[in-house]
């Protein structure tokens, strides 16, 4: 009894995943629709963990449930990835240079040992990447001492989570953001508020130009799989 | 035919009771650290306790009230820094929406603001609250010009949140004509898309009325705890009796 219980837990979480890909690398196309049945059908499994694997993405933000109508992926929009991207620009710039006056030495050269290039493991997971990712740049929010600032930070992160792709695959991207993270560490440690400014702004304006390539290019090459639920 | 509904529904008793009360937080009625209960309030204002206790759920969602006992409750103490912090943020989006119009290749429409701001003195308004929507509406509409809706939707929710103090800016003429005077001096530089004037004028006009809001508080913080050491004893012990 107890294992069918888990056994149904590890359906519904897989059936999640499994999604949540399908959504990321456009297999189901941002705009379409879905149902519980069909993705039912279509996984071999009961509509049950159908169910809670869609209402876990809608609450992510990945698609929106319509009663009786079914799911709709959200839908791509570049100008909105560019929206965000100009706020987080604007905010992050501002929390370097007032941790660039108020981070102590300690926590700085804490991180930048964190960061330093020969840190950098052979292997990490894309995800475990995206993690670490984003609490470096939330340290640095934290290290303005602005609450305000780290709430709306927080808040524009999670949207660029939800239309930014997975963009930690590759070693040299790692490699990259490795050298970039010490670079700020290091210019924040000579308290160097405009440089770190400069870095940091070039920092996200390349990831962000990183991201909008992707998924361009993600979205460019739709999977014929994507018309299997289109237009049922 | 459906009849009308002669008595207002508890939800709109309820909303009524909402503004009632931020009204008293935001002029100092209730200053901060204030205590009352649920029947204080319900036996001053005629309203039975469910559409009160409605309302003062939704103060303390907004920040404004906290639970002090079980229906107990008192008005937040004043957070300075977290202004403070909120007005920072406000300097941030603002200049990154002017920063990009003065970027921008196209020709921005700021009419809407040059009717209402690039007036001759005598036209200038003086009521106080006109002005202090005149003000947010000034803002608002720089960083909608920009046209970004994420920098638009996080300065509007800093606007929620500083109006309780920033409204105190306009309660002298001389800072209504500064206003007056600024605005119009932002305005002629973004039209001339001065991008380093704009910048330095905007933070400058931001943080000064960050400053001299800090002092009216302040002040009135002051003022309104000392009448509130003034109330006789005699009826703060009654209030309090009729707490329990």
């Amino acid at each position: 009894m107890r294992d069918d219980m888990t056994a149904k837990k590890v359906t519904a979480l897989e059936v999640y995943e499994k999604l949540q890909e399908m959504i990321l690398s456009f297999e189901l196309r941002p705009g379409s629709r879905v149902t519980e049945t069909e993705l039912a059908d279509y996984f071999r499994v009961s509509r049950t963990p159908v169910r809670e694997a869609l209402q876990r993405l809608e609450q992510e933000g990945h698609l929106t449930i319509r009663s009786k109508q079914g799911c709709f992926i959200r839908e791509i929009d570049i100008k909105e990835l560019s929206d965000y991207y100009q706020v987080r620009i604007a905010l992050e710039m501002a929390a370097v240079e007032s941790a660039c006056n108020h981070m102590p030495t300690k926590e700085l050269e804490a991180l930048a040992q964190q960061w330093r290039p020969s840190a950098q493991p052979k292997r990490v997971a894309s995800e475990t990447m995206k993690e670490k990712d984003e609490a470096f740049h939330m340290a640095l929010a934290g290290g303005s001492g602005n609450r305000v600032l780290i709430k709306y930070l927080r808040d524009i992160n999670h949207h660029i989570r939800i239309i930014r792709r997975v963009d930690f695959d590759h070693h040299e991207r790692i490699s990259r953001t490795y050298r970039e993270h010490f670079e700020i560490l290091q210019s924040l440690l000579q308290r160097d508020a405009d440089k770190a400014r400069f870095l940091v702004k070039r920092h996200i304006l390349r990831s962000e130009k990183f991201a909008k390539t992707l998924t361009l290019t993600q979205l460019a090459r739709k999977k014929s799989f994507a018309k299997r639920f289109d237009g049922v | 035919m459906t009849k009308k509904k002669r008595t207002a529904s508890p939800q709109a008793r309820a909303q009524k009771i909402y503004q009632q009360l931020k009204s008293d937080i935001f002029d100092f009625r209730l200053p901060p650290g204030q205590r009352f209960s649920e029947s204080d309030i319900a036996r001053r204002t005629g309203v039975s306790r469910t559409p009160v206790r409605e309302a003062l759920h939704k103060l303390e969602k907004e920040g404004y009230l906290q639970v002090a006992s079980r229906s107990g409750w008192n008005v937040r103490p004043f957070d300075f820094q977290f202004f403070e912090n909120l007005y920072d943020v406000r300097v941030i989006l603002e200049l990154a929406a002017v920063r990009q119009l003065c970027d921008r290749e196209a020709v921005v429409d700021l009419r809407e603001l040059k009717d209402a701001w690039l007036v001759p003195t005598a036209r200038r308004l003086r009521d106080m609250k006109r002005v202090a929507q005149l003000d947010e509406r000034f803002h608002e509409a720089l960083v909608e010009a920009a046209g970004n809706p994420e920098l638009s939707r996080l300065h509007r929710g800093v606007t929620e949140r500083i109006r309780i103090i920033r409204r105190l800016d306009f309660t002298q003429e001389r800072r209504i004509q500064c206003t007056y005077d600024e605005h119009a001096q932002i305005l002629r530089h973004l039209l001339a898309r001065r991008r380093n004037q704009v910048e330095i004028l905007l933070r400058a006009h931001i943080e000064s009325s960050k400053a001299e809001v800090r002092k009216i508080t302040l002040h009135m913080l002051h003022q309104a705890r000392s009448s509130l050491e003034r109330a006789p004893a005699a009826r703060r012990r009654a209030r309090a009796s009729t707490h329990r």
